[in-house]
């Protein structure tokens, strides 16, 4: 595939620029604690309205990825994860910093990042068009499978309580279906309010379940309070020796995060501690694990980032996204009439060159921009939070108004966001309440056609060895689910009985 | 607030929303089969809710969880909800959104690090810090992504 042939100059440097903006804000709002990647990408989305496609999409990616790496920087610096995806890192990262220097373990998360960068980005380049000639031989009822496959995955391996999941999960697709029938063009759920015919505002409700939820978490406590830390021996460095030890345990992640990411629903979480168990596994010192191990910072971290292009994968090719990041990314491809899927890939070349090369990119500016300022962005940390909520509040407000200029949509941002807060409250989903109002509409139409190509018959479902395969995959994710349940109810009965008794 | 009162109100809530779905969904013309209609996914997710959450609520009955659900910034959350409020409300009806997001700016600015000693310099700072960000934020959407407000 001949990348850059299509490409003129004036578009590769509004393609530079859009990605140094994402990697900039993706840097600083994964390094801060409580902000995270969802929220950075979240913000740059109604900017994208007045891009072009392929650079409002890369610097959306830029940004998912330099978060990814960036939630590093305050769990190696504070031992705070600034994203979720980045609490194994806190271990060694931790550990590491205090021992021997930040700087080393910055450097073990920045290499391994950008590796895992990479390899998700070869695997996205290498695998994209075959799996998109496979999905061209797939039916409806097969990606109807697919994307129930990735809702199902979300309630398997949460670290939440699945019942609740699974009610974010409904809500997320009642939601979805607002607006008018794709089918009939009847009204439904819309209240005969007219800004509801087209659905819910995507910017509306990420900015409500995401930016204004969390600036609402954001002001417990103190709002000057500051994060201390020393900004000495800073400066990342590795030895070729450091990076050599490092490798098998960065390729390990890069692989396991790549897999993990092409399955839908189970994200960098579970990448991360998967690859940190495993990187233990095959380690030659695993005595030195979480005691400052260049190998487990360097597992998760490839991990993390492998993930963003193993869940682009899926994305691209089938139209399904795995993630909540890619959830929030689909806004730009809806907000620029873009259908991702198998067709996607033949017919529009020059945009997929575009994300393949761009992401590869990505990644080496990620490289560079977190070499030269990641010591700024540990230094960004001592901001108080009493700065941050007013710039979130604001950019979120202009963000939401700027995407279709309606007021309707501030009020239902606002009104979702105290709600989506009262949720997280309570330990509800709000990333599978995100992923399942992406699905929907998906879910539906594959389901509606399916039915309809076969005369109603619902063996549609299960007539083709694909769709077998698929439902013994959410079988097994059922069970395990189960199991989990089951075994950390045992648990906790265990603790409490152990607890009673002392 | 204990948890498991709250839990409670969240059930009934999501149990009303699912009814409120069913209720304004049955009512949409049936397709023609084999189509399955308009109405088929939303009142089954409802139906799921609704049977969630009737799970939810026996749950909650039979653990009886005391433990404690607390809301600190319970009143800056109020308060910053009730300046958006009025900010919208003055936004629709007057415009003016450059001076309006001035002035809610550096409110909030002020507002948030009254948390601290707050000194007439601290305020001069919030105030200059407001009317240099929305200067930038003008000059960013008008002459470079060419959007008014």
């Amino acid at each position: 595939m001949d990348l850059f042939s299509t490409f003129d100059m004036m578009t590769l440097v509004s393609a530079f620029g859009s990605i140094f903006l994402g990697l900039l804000v993706g840097m600083f709002f994964g390094s801060m604690p409580g902000l995270g990647l969802t929220l950075a990408i979240t913000l740059l989305l109604p900017l994208t309205y007045t891009m072009e496609p392929l650079n409002a999409i890369l610097m959306l990616l830029a940004a998912y990825q330099s978060a990814e790496y960036a939630g590093s920087i305050s769990a190696i610096a504070l031992g705070i994860p600034g994203t979720v995806m980045a609490a194994p890192i806190v271990i060694d990262g931790r550990a590491m910093a205090s021992q021997t220097s930040p700087g080393k373990a910055l450097g073990y998360s920045l290499y391994a990042s950008t590796f895992g960068g990479i390899v998700g980005g070869l695997t996205l380049l290498f695998f994209a068009e075959p799996l998109a000639r496979l999905a061209m031989n797939l039916g409806d009822a097969e990606y109807f499978l697919l994307a129930l496959l990735g809702l199902v995955a979300v309630t398997a391996f949460a670290t939440r309580e699945p019942l609740k999941i699974g009610i974010s999960i409904c809500l997320g697709m009642i939601a979805g279906t607002i607006g008018l029938d794709v089918f009939s063009g009847v009204p439904r759920l819309t209240f005969d309010v007219p800004e509801l015919y087209e659905g819910l505002s995507l910017i509306a409700l990420v900015v409500g379940l995401f930016a204004f939820s969390e600036v609402f978490f954001m002001m417990a406590g103190n709002m000057r309070n500051k994060y201390e830390f020393s900004t000495n021996d800073m400066k990342i460095r590795l030895t070729m020796q450091e990076m050599a030890n490092g490798f098998k345990a960065a390729l390990a992640g890069s692989v396991i995060g790549t897999v993990l990411g092409i399955l839908p629903g189970v994200g960098s979480t579970i990448a991360g501690w998967l690859s940190y168990s495993a990187a233990k596994q095959i380690s030659s010192t695993p005595e030195k694990f979480g005691n400052g191990s260049g190998e487990g910072i360097a597992a998760p971290d490839a991990a993390n980032n492998a993930v963003v292009g193993g869940a682009l994968l899926p994305f691209l090719t089938l139209g399904i996204p795995g993630t909540a990041g890619i959830a929030i990314i689909a806004g730009a491809f809806i907000i620029h009439g873009i259908q991702p899927g198998p067709l996607l890939i033949t017919e529009q070349p020059e945009l997929i060159n575009g994300i393949f090369a761009g992401f590869l990119i990505t990644s080496v500016g990620m490289f560079m921009m977190g070499k030269l300022l990641s010591r700024g962005f540990a230094h960004a940390l001592v901001t108080p939070n009493s700065i941050l909520v007013p710039g979130v509040v604001i950019l979120s407000i202009i963000g939401i108004y700027t995407s279709n200029t309606s007021f309707f949509d501030l009020w239902l941002a606002l009104g979702i966001g105290i709600f989506a807060f009262l949720l997280r409250k309570l330990d509800y989903s709000v990333a599978g309440f995100i992923l399942a109002f992406v699905l929907a509409p998906i879910i539906e139409t594959s389901f509606r056609r399916a039915m309809l190509l076969s005369n109603g018959d619902a063996m549609v479902f299960i007539d083709r060895p694909v769709s077998l395969v698929i439902i013994c995959l959410m079988a097994s994710m059922l069970l395990f689910s189960i199991y989990k349940t089951i075994s950390n109810k045992r648990s906790s009965t265990g603790a409490k009985v152990a607890n009673s008794n002392s | 607030m204990q948890t498991k009162y709250l839990d409670t109100v969240m059930y009934l809530v999501l149990i009303a929303i699912g009814a409120i779905t069913i209720q304004q969904t049955t009512s949409l013309p049936e397709a023609m089969a084999p189509d399955v209609g308009p109405a088929y996914l939303p009142v089954s997710l409802a139906w799921i809710t609704i049977g969630l959450c009737s799970i939810g609520l026996v749950q909650t009955f039979i653990r009886n969880n005391r433990e404690m659900i607390r809301f600190p910034g319970l009143p800056k959350i109020i308060a910053t909800t009730f300046i958006l409020v009025v900010f919208f409300t003055l936004w629709e009806w007057i415009g003016y959104f450059y001076v309006l997001s001035t002035v809610l700016l550096a409110g909030l600015l002020i507002f948030y690090s009254n948390d601290g000693v707050l000194t007439r310099k601290l305020i001069a700072a919030c105030v200059a810090g407001s009317f240099v960000f929305n200067v930038l934020l003008y000059l960013f959407f008008t002459y470079v992504l060419y959007t008014k407000f």
